[in-house]
């Protein structure tokens, strides 16, 4: 197999790197992403470490470093040959028994160092938890679970098509794009026009990563699909988890005060080709836009309607087309500028909250080094702000919600209510 | 996106199911799966990897290329499980 020794981040992957700062201003934190994997049985870090760093995938991944962009020439990775492959730490867990929240969201400088780390915890129960993180600039949740997945299979498979961008799904011409563009950017300022319904608080200290996950079974798992679909999402489930998690959000903000603008969310949409593990380096994301007014959220089906409206609206109109056709284009503007232009529509405030379905893909994830999985979970890297953020996944046919929240944001009373009536809506 | 206009002499009646199956699984091959990925009419959809924004964007093709919109109450789990089964919705919405 054979890798490339550079190429240029996508216009998506640039988006994600330049809200690195933007997020480390506000928070101290950086836009890392982890995917925690516990197995059973114990893994020390030497053994992990012996059995991943002679993998040439592994070897890749973990030598290539950014080189800032400069004028006409974009960011790209490029491969630090000299480089060796990270050590793994071994740490313990945190009183609360979770993963310690330095591991679930390290600062990790890609300029500098790996942007793919692996950390294990060994357990008291006979279980290891393997957390990875990686920079979010260097791949998105999908790509890094087919990593993960490759990385430990018994028999790793050799496929050189994930390690290439994908092309866009349709070609267009330079003027068309311009019209994609200027549409978009009309469609974005409408959209994100404040006032933004929000749960945001600027502190001034460094606010505290907190996080809570939902887990269902599979009975009930089942039920929500049925119920989506009784509440009008038809074939859309995301639909439906998206709308109970607005209407969740809204309660919280309704029991502080009077509901004021509605919910705007950016929710990414993946654009891999079906059918086959593509594209493992880069975010091969567009995003959609959603603004649900605020008498939409006074029922389920009401919000779920018009969620499944706007999503068709959206995608007849080819509006994740015109989204990626203007981040790429915008990706050559200078840094500051480009800051300057992510938080201007919202004066900062960037959504009323972020939220990510990643499908079925963790359905059939059921060993790992031919040990078997007892859980898999991912953490965002949480936005600060809005400071709350949602991930639906769906493990081994039981959906699972993480809501990563700054303590700052919710208090520990609010994040239960919060946490209730998103069940209560999903299983309604 | 790769797919072709209607041509203007024919109405949506116009169409069998095999013919509507046909331009789905072009459809498909050319936009929506990687290129060793086959499909046929009677393949499972879901086992090919064709979630809920790729059916979408099938429906939303079904719109451009026969003109036909697929009434939401049709697009059952049944009648999406394979490209047979969403050409028989087509043709059933076609004639009622």
């Amino acid at each position: 197999m054979s890798f490339p020794t550079e190429f240029p981040l996508n216009g998506i992957d640039h988006f994600l790197h330049q809200l690195d700062p933007v997020l480390f201003q506000a928070s101290g934190k950086g836009n890392v992403c982890s995917f925690v994997v516990e197995v059973e049985g114990h893994l020390t870090a030497l053994a992990l470490h012996e059995y991943l760093s002679p993998q040439p995938t592994y070897q890749w991944i973990t030598r290539l470093r950014l080189r800032r962009g400069r004028l006409f020439k974009l960011a790209r990775w490029s491969v630090d040959v000299s480089a060796n492959c990270p050590s793994i730490q071994e740490h313990e867990l945190s009183v609360t028994g979770e993963p310690p929240d330095s591991l679930l969201n390290p600062l990790i400088n890609p300029e500098q160092e790996s942007s793919f780390r692996t950390d294990v915890i060994l357990t008291a129960s006979q279980t290891t938890i393997i957390v990875f993180s990686w920079h979010h600039a260097l791949m998105d949740a999908h790509g890094a679970e087919t990593f993960i997945q490759h990385l430990c299979s018994p028999k790793p498979t050799d496929n050189s098509e994930w390690v290439k961008n994908i092309k866009p799904r349709c070609e267009h011409s330079i003027k068309e794009r311009l019209k994609m563009v200027r549409g978009m950017k009309v469609y974005l300022y409408d959209a994100c026009r404040l006032p933004i319904l929000s749960l945001y608080q600027p502190k001034p200290a460094a606010p505290t990563l907190r996080h809570r996950v939902l887990k269902l079974n599979e009975i009930e798992t089942q039920k929500v699909v049925e119920t989506a679909r009784q509440q009008g999402a038809g074939f859309l489930v995301s639909a439906f988890y998206l709308a109970a998690t607005a209407r969740a959000v809204a309660y919280i903000q309704s029991q502080r005060g009077p509901l004021q603008g509605d919910v705007l969310v950016p929710v990414p949409q993946d654009r891999r080709k079906r059918g086959a593990h593509e594209s493992l380096v880069g975010n091969q994301v567009t995003f959609i836009f959603y603004r649900i007014p605020q008498a939409a959220l006074n029922s389920i089906k009401e919000c779920t309607t018009e969620l499944v409206q706007q999503i068709t609206k959206l995608m007849r109109s080819e509006a994740p087309e015109g989204y990626l056709a203007m981040i790429g284009l915008i990706q050559r503007l200078p840094s500051g500028f480009y800051r300057w232009l992510l938080k201007s529509p919202t004066r900062g405030l960037m959504a009323s909250f972020f939220y990510s379905d990643t499908g079925d893909s963790l359905s059939d994830f059921k060993t790992f080094y031919n040990r078997q999985v007892v859980n898999a979970i991912h953490y965002p890297p949480n936005a600060y702000p809005p400071g709350v953020t949602f991930i639906f996944t769906r493990v081994q046919g039981a959906l699972q919600i993480t809501v990563s929240y700054m303590e700052e944001v919710l208090d520990n009373e609010e994040i239960e209510m919060l946490v209730q009536h998103l069940k209560s809506d999903l299983l309604s | 996106m790769s797919d072709h206009n209607q041509p203007s002499h024919l109405t949506q009646n116009n169409y069998s199911a095999e013919e509507i199956s046909c331009a789905l699984c072009l459809f498909l091959q050319e936009n929506i799966l990687a290129p060793d990925v086959e499909v046929t009419p009677d393949t499972e959809l879901a086992i090919i990897g064709v979630d809920s924004f790729s059916l979408m964007e099938i429906i939303l093709f079904i719109e451009r290329r026969f003109g036909l919109i697929l009434p939401p109450e049709s697009l059952t789990p049944e009648n999406t499980t394979s490209v047979l089964n969403l050409s028989l919705c087509c043709v059933n919405s076609m004639t009622s």
